[in-house]
């Protein structure tokens, strides 16, 4: 479990960025982290990897202070990045030098991983594309069989066959007794994928419940017409006609939409918030 | 609490890692430097003739000094890697601890100039032996004495640790923040002893300018001219310099 209390984090003294942010992460969960620009998601995703110290209040990850940087439990996260730092070697070469670090490497899940991406550990390192570096990092982040695997901007360059490779490579490496947190703005490359929904805005998580409990709560509806939707909590004009969300009175489940939801949430936070805090308070 | 941590495997693999990273551009640095340092030797035995002493071109002056460049420049960039917020993400979580990774990159730092030393003479005297079967000549070969080598490592190493600590302190540009902090700290020290010297003995002086007769025989680090002391005060300053990377690099963040 991850356990984040009282938080509080500046870059410098004049923007605080975190003010008493509490959050608990529980294993058997892929979390998605979704935010704003600036708002912190990848601050916040650093702190938990033991890379940025807050200010205030405790980190505590798998029984460890993250801030220590014990390597029992860096051996247990795995960050990757938005941008990774690529090193002048080839895929091999990085995997013998980097894999004995994590006790229970699977190569075999590594090398059915880089041919799934139709990659050879032959290839060199710096000369790969973008999208192909990602591969090789994804491949071998769920191959350390960490307990807490970070992704920030995954899907970033990585083109269409490779994000659904990406959902799928993700789904299998779902373990009970692992955390994924995965921060995007790609929200529709995480669909079917993130549960629960975390959101992070003006320093606190306003938003953190799963996708059970938004279905439960509101209501997305499609409304192939010209004329805007009347009593809704939020809509959006799309092709065709409009989206909305409402709440869900008659207990009608619908898919739930996460793009829909996180800008409703900016544009009528309290309304929404309100909603779920009521239903679920005593949680 | 925070304590030491240490582990033999995790130590093994960063050094691995480490060796992995240096050997290649190490091999190229080290063998470019001395071909350089060949290229007048060459001329100088096709052209040079008489005129040009090929006894005492690979001296042991030459190899130390060359041997401090390629050390200092090594040891500066020992965390270069911190330079990018990229790769200092990357090395800040490798699962190792912070002992570790200092331990390791220090060891590569004073390991290297003995490396280099071996690749120089091997070199030097491979070029000695094919020159004397050439051209006839009986050129010394390079091959220094204990004593000498046991003078020059001690220095090398207290050398290194400095250029090392400032390059976790400041990644960027940090062989050339050393000479320029090494240079001022002489340079201050300089200034503050003559102020003193100003003030203690002012009827010597006439307005800033000391009098010709002025002769001071006081030397207050007359104790470490023995050897015991100059060992003894270069391995404390060495741990000091250690103790101080290893908390700035605990303390290390984006």
């Amino acid at each position: 479990m991850i356990s984040i209390s009282n938080l509080k984090f500046q870059y410098n003294k004049k923007k605080v960025l975190f003010q008493d942010l509490s959050l608990k992460l529980q294993p058997g969960n892929i979390y998605g982290l979704l935010g704003k620009n600036g708002a912190g998601k990848s601050s916040l995703l650093k702190i938990i990897n033991g890379l940025l110290f807050p200010n205030n209040g405790n980190v505590i990850a798998m029984d460890h202070d993250v801030i220590q940087r014990d390597p029992t439990y860096l051996q247990e996260v795995y960050f990757v990045q938005e941008e990774n730092h690529v090193v002048n070697t080839s895929i091999l070469e990085y995997l013998y030098t980097y894999a004995p670090f994590y006790p229970r490497f699977d190569y075999d899940q590594f090398f059915t991983l880089l041919t799934s991406f139709e990659l050879q550990g032959s290839l060199k390192m710096d000369k790969l594309s973008n999208g192909q570096k990602k591969k090789v990092i994804l491949s071998f982040a769920v191959a350390t069989n960490s307990k807490i695997l970070i992704l920030d901007e995954p899907t970033n360059g990585l083109d269409i066959p490779s994000k659904s490779q990406f959902r799928a490579l993700i789904a299998e490496a779902m373990l009970e007794d692992r955390i994924i947190i995965i921060s995007t703005h790609q929200v529709r490359d995480m669909v079917n994928l993130i549960d629960p929904i975390v959101i992070v805005e003006d320093g606190k998580i306003i938003f953190n419940y799963t996708l059970e409990q938004i279905a439960q709560i509101i209501k997305f509806e499609h409304h192939f017409s010209m004329t805007e939707p009347q009593n809704v909590l939020y809509f959006e004009r799309i092709a065709g006609g409009y989206i909305s969300l409402s709440k869900n009175e008659n207990q009608e489940y619908s898919q739930v939409d996460i793009e829909i939801l996180f800008n409703a949430i900016l544009a009528k936070k309290t309304a929404i918030t309100s909603l779920f805090e009521n239903a679920f308070q005593n949680q | 609490m925070s304590t030491i941590q240490f582990s033999s495997t995790r130590f093994k693999n960063i050094l691995l890692r480490e060796l992995k990273i240096i050997k290649k551009p190490f091999l190229m640095v080290a063998l470019g430097l001395i071909s350089i340092l060949c290229i007048p030797y060459f001329i100088g035995v096709i052209f040079g003739g008489e005129a040009f002493s090929l006894k005492n071109y690979f001296n042991f002056e030459s190899m130390i000094s060359t041997t401090f460049i390629v050390g200092s420049i090594w040891a500066s960039i020992s965390f270069a890697e911190l330079n990018q917020a990229s790769g200092k993400q990357f090395y800040l979580s490798i699962p190792a601890s912070t002992f570790e990774k200092i331990l390791s990159k220090w060891l590569i730092c004073i390991f290297l100039p003995v490396a280099f030393v071996i690749i120089y003479i091997g070199i030097a005297n491979l070029i000695t032996f094919v020159t004397n079967i050439f051209i006839e000549q009986n050129i010394n070969y390079l091959w220094p004495s204990f004593k000498n080598l046991s003078d020059f490592f001690p220095i090398t190493i207290l050398v290194n640790t400095l250029f090392f600590t400032v390059s976790i302190w400041s990644p960027k540009y940090s062989f050339f923040k050393t000479l320029f902090g090494v240079f001022g700290t002489f340079i201050l020290l300089a200034f503050i002893n003559f102020l003193f010297a100003r003030v203690l003995f002012y009827e010597h002086f006439n307005g800033m300018t000391p009098n010709n007769n002025i002769s001071i025989n006081y030397n207050p680090f007359e104790i470490f001219n023995s050897n015991l002391w100059k060992y003894l005060a270069g391995i404390i300053v060495t741990i000091f310099l250690l103790v101080v990377s290893y908390f700035k690099l605990k303390e290390k963040e984006l």
